[in-house]
């Protein structure tokens, strides 16, 4: 089993109402995951906290806007802003979505899932390769959850990813929670993603509560990781190894202390998986 | 042959924003009932994010206007705006707009005023940062100066005119007491921001004037000559009164003496 460089350990996702909690109480987490979009404002409490919080603990930012996958061309004003909060926050890495936000100049806020085909992977292995050219760095590209997959798509979701971070020579994200929430509204085996995904570009995990409608799940990031999810991430981690790991939560924000605790379940959960791999 | 990403992405966007189904048959599953319902997550989750996003930056509009109109507002303004920001945090931009011009809503105008009023705090709040100039700073400057003294304001600092009690009205909210009816009340606003919060106090007439003065260009000395029509022999002080309090106020970025800037 391989160590990867950089692995932070365990994280958590920066959110408003933790700042001041941060900042009084110095939890004992690892780094945190600060969302780009909330930063590239022109200035105010919002970098200032980030500021604050970056000269004590390591920062990662995650954005949900590059809409890789989008057919508009790239927004480089974007990709400007980004570079220089980078610059400006020296991130361990930068992440955002495989997916697509909007086309011809709307924004539909949401994280859009791609028919699997060969089209889509030139497209956005390409323009990928751009964005980590412009970056001067390699990008985490996350799977998102999905509603629909298009009859379209030539080869399952495992290996579009796959084959993109292969192209695009790019790393991943692997959000176990949204494998998990797929898998149900897909109908597929989730160990089965996790087996196929190249264990050896995968540089953070993200794990997350969601809501069961009963014929689907929704990827809502309001509640605890559930019982299942944790077993996935153990599987997943008994055969990529360890990987810098954080907990979502973007709605019903509990106390900070609470997300800290539901984050020692992770470690307790890496901890023991990862032993079991070595016996 | 497969279809082109563009006329997939073209087609899921139509069908999020007007509902149209023509990538209904894109959509695999058993039936139509299960790729209608499956799409349907993403045309409510745009709803509801936008929603959302609206009452987190009109919490005065929402207070004032009550649960059920403000989501029927919500709806006609997110039917009538599709989101063109990358960030949702832009979206709300057109809402004063959309209430001054909207037959719906027109009727009522201090719902535009009071958009405006609540966006504009969110401009300052999130205005680029600048250091204040402090008043010890001006103190060091000779009396022999002081004519020339030009002015820069925080890129913070926002004047909004206003025909209502709009400001009691948002207050009002912010204290979660119900809303004063609306009243006409002319006034002008300043909105800022001083210690990551966002500001605002109600100027008269003069110091409004002054201070779009200032912001022009004007030196000290022309601020001077500006209020002697109304302070006479008083005017040089009533100035320094007002600068020091602009400059308390944290209004004021940067001065030099000479050319402006």
């Amino acid at each position: 089993m391989q160590q990867r460089d950089k692995n932070l350990g365990f994280g958590l996702g920066l959110r408003t109402d933790h700042y001041e909690a941060i900042l009084a109480s110095k939890p004992r987490v690892d780094w945190f995951e600060a969302l780009s979009e909330n930063y590239l404002i022109p200035g105010g409490r919002p970098l200032d906290y980030l500021e604050r919080i970056r000269r004590e603990y390591p920062v990662v930012l995650h954005g949900v806007s590059l809409s890789i996958g989008s057919r508009d061309p790239l927004d480089f004003d974007y990709l400007h802003a980004l570079k220089s909060l980078a610059a400006r926050v020296e991130p361990a890495w930068i992440s955002d979505h495989l997916c697509w936000t909007g086309c011809a100049s709307r924004n539909l806020h949401d994280l859009l899932p791609l028919p699997y085909t060969e089209e889509a992977i030139e497209h956005v292995a390409g323009r990928v390769r751009t964005v980590q050219d412009f970056l001067g760095r390699r990008i985490l590209l996350e799977n998102v959850s999905s509603y629909v997959e298009f009859t379209r798509s030539a080869v399952p979701e495992w290996e579009f990813l796959a084959e993109i971070a292969r192209r695009a020579d790019c790393l991943i994200l692997l959000d176990v929670n949204n494998v998990y929430v797929s898998a149900f509204n897909h109908g597929f085996d989730a160990r089965r993603y996790i087996d196929a995904v190249p264990a050896e570009r995968v540089r953070q995990i993200h794990l997350g509560g969601h809501s069961h409608c009963g014929t689907h799940i929704i990827d809502t990031h309001d509640a605890e990781v559930i019982d299942e999810v944790w077993a996935l991430y153990a599987y997943t981690l008994r055969r990529i190894g360890p990987v810098a790991t954080m907990i979502e939560r973007d709605d019903h924000i509990p106390p900070l202390a609470d997300l800290v605790a539901e984050l020692d379940r992770a470690r307790d959960t890496a901890r023991a998986s990862l032993d079991s791999v070595a016996a | 042959m497969t279809r082109p990403l563009a006329s997939v992405q073209d087609d899921f966007q139509r069908y999020v924003l007007e509902g149209d189904d023509a990538i209904v048959g894109d959509v695999a599953g058993p039936d139509d009932d299960y790729r209608r319902a499956r799409l349907a997550v993403y045309f409510n989750a745009y709803r509801l994010r936008l929603s959302e996003a609206l009452a987190n930056d009109f919490e005065g509009l929402k207070h004032y206007l009550g649960e059920e109109r403000f989501s029927a507002l919500a709806r006609d303004y997110i039917a009538a705006t599709p989101s063109v920001y990358r960030n949702v945090r832009w979206y709300g931009g057109a809402m004063a707009g959309f209430l001054r011009a909207d037959a719906r809503y027109a009727a009522e105008p201090v719902l535009a005023e009071l958009a405006a009023f609540e966006w504009t705090l969110g401009l300052a709040f999130d205005a680029p940062d600048a250091t204040p100039v402090d008043v010890g700073a001006l103190g060091r400057v000779p009396p022999e100066a002081w004519a020339d003294l030009h002015f820069k304001l925080h890129p913070c600092l926002y004047t909004l005119s206003l025909e209502w009690n709009t400001a009691e009205i948002w207050q009002a909210a912010a204290d979660r007491r119900p809303a004063p009816a609306p009243l006409r009340a002319a006034s002008t606003v300043a909105v800022w921001r001083r210690e990551f919060v966002a500001r605002y106090r109600a100027m008269p007439d003069a110091e409004n004037a002054a201070l779009a003065r200032a912001r022009a260009g004007a030196s000290f000395g022309a601020l001077c000559e500006a209020l002697e029509r109304s302070h006479g022999e008083q005017a040089a002080l009533r100035a320094a009164q007002l600068l020091q309090g602009w400059i308390t106020e944290g209004w004021v970025a940067g001065f030099s003496a000479g050319t402006p800037g």
